[in-house]
């Protein structure tokens, strides 16, 4: 359990990644985790690409205002829009569980990862050929981390606590 | 692909593709992002010269890049430090408008 916590208070969002590449396996692994996260209804929403290659990820950086960096790998977080209710948010619920799994899966393999909400989703689509049904909603850079980055400011826990009944 | 590799204008298409989608993110996402992209469009420009011939590296610019580049995490960790930072950036450019203009 300590070591859990270790993982989750040292975890930091990476944008500076080395050159080296990310074996596809430790990529399949990560979303191996993501697949056993819990899901409402168990109607498992989500569906994911992987990008490795050069000139995708430079394409897909092209219309992705929130990538920064060099990342040498990509996993696109998707819907399938044929499992989602348009009517419940619970979907936003399965995508946080399945990234955080991923985020400490990837931490505890020496791996970095930052999540890019800020992308042209519908322009992601058609550069990966993805059909309608597909719709991406998360990009997550990953690579071997440049560095460390300082944990950001956190609300301490009595300003989260608003109520003990 | 690396960036040095690229012609003029494919970094031109380039910085032209950010910013149309930044264009399409600013219609929903936080008042603040639209200044983090003008800043990151700022940072694209700059080096416009590495890859077109004939245009002169302004030493003035890449050094403000620098410093862009370095604080742009401060709209995630502190956003009042980042207004601050756009503040003084703007300030100091409009000093530089003034010795180069104002002679």
């Amino acid at each position: 359990m300590e070591g859990l916590l270790k993982l989750i208070k040292e975890r930091r969002s990476i944008r500076n990644f080395t050159s080296k590449k990310v074996p596809i396996e430790e990529i399949d692994e990560l979303l191996e985790a993501a697949r056993l996260a819990p899901s409402g209804g168990n109607v498992q929403p989500l569906r994911y690409v992987i990008v490795t290659s050069r000139e995708a990820i430079e394409a897909i950086k092209m219309i992705s205002p929130g990538l920064f960096g060099e990342p040498p790998a990509m996993i696109v977080m998707c819907f399938n829009k044929d499992k989602i209710l348009p009517t419940s948010q619970v979907h936003f619920i399965d995508l946080g569980t399945a990234l955080q799994n991923i985020l400490l899966m990837a931490y505890s393999k020496g791996l970095g990862c930052c999540t890019i909400a800020s992308f042209d989703a519908e322009g992601v689509a058609e550069l990966l050929s993805l059909p309608n049904k597909i719709k991406p909603v998360l990009l997550l850079v990953l690579g071997y981390p440049d560095g460390h980055p300082s944990p950001p400011p956190r609300l301490p826990l009595n300003e989260l606590i608003v109520g003990r009944v | 692909m690396t960036m040095k590799e690229k012609s003029g204008e494919e970094y031109l298409f380039e910085i032209e593709a950010f910013l149309i989608s930044s264009a399409k993110g600013c219609l929903w996402e936080p008042k603040l992002y639209g200044p983090l992209r003008l800043l990151t469009a700022f940072s694209k420009i700059a080096l416009l010269p590495d890859y077109v011939p004939g245009l002169k590296r302004d030493e003035f610019l890449l050094n403000l890049r620098k410093e862009i580049d370095e604080k742009i995490d401060l709209l995630t960790a502190d956003p009042e430090k980042f207004k601050e930072f756009i503040m003084d950036i703007s300030v100091k450019f409009a000093k530089e408008i003034k010795k180069r203009k104002l002679k």
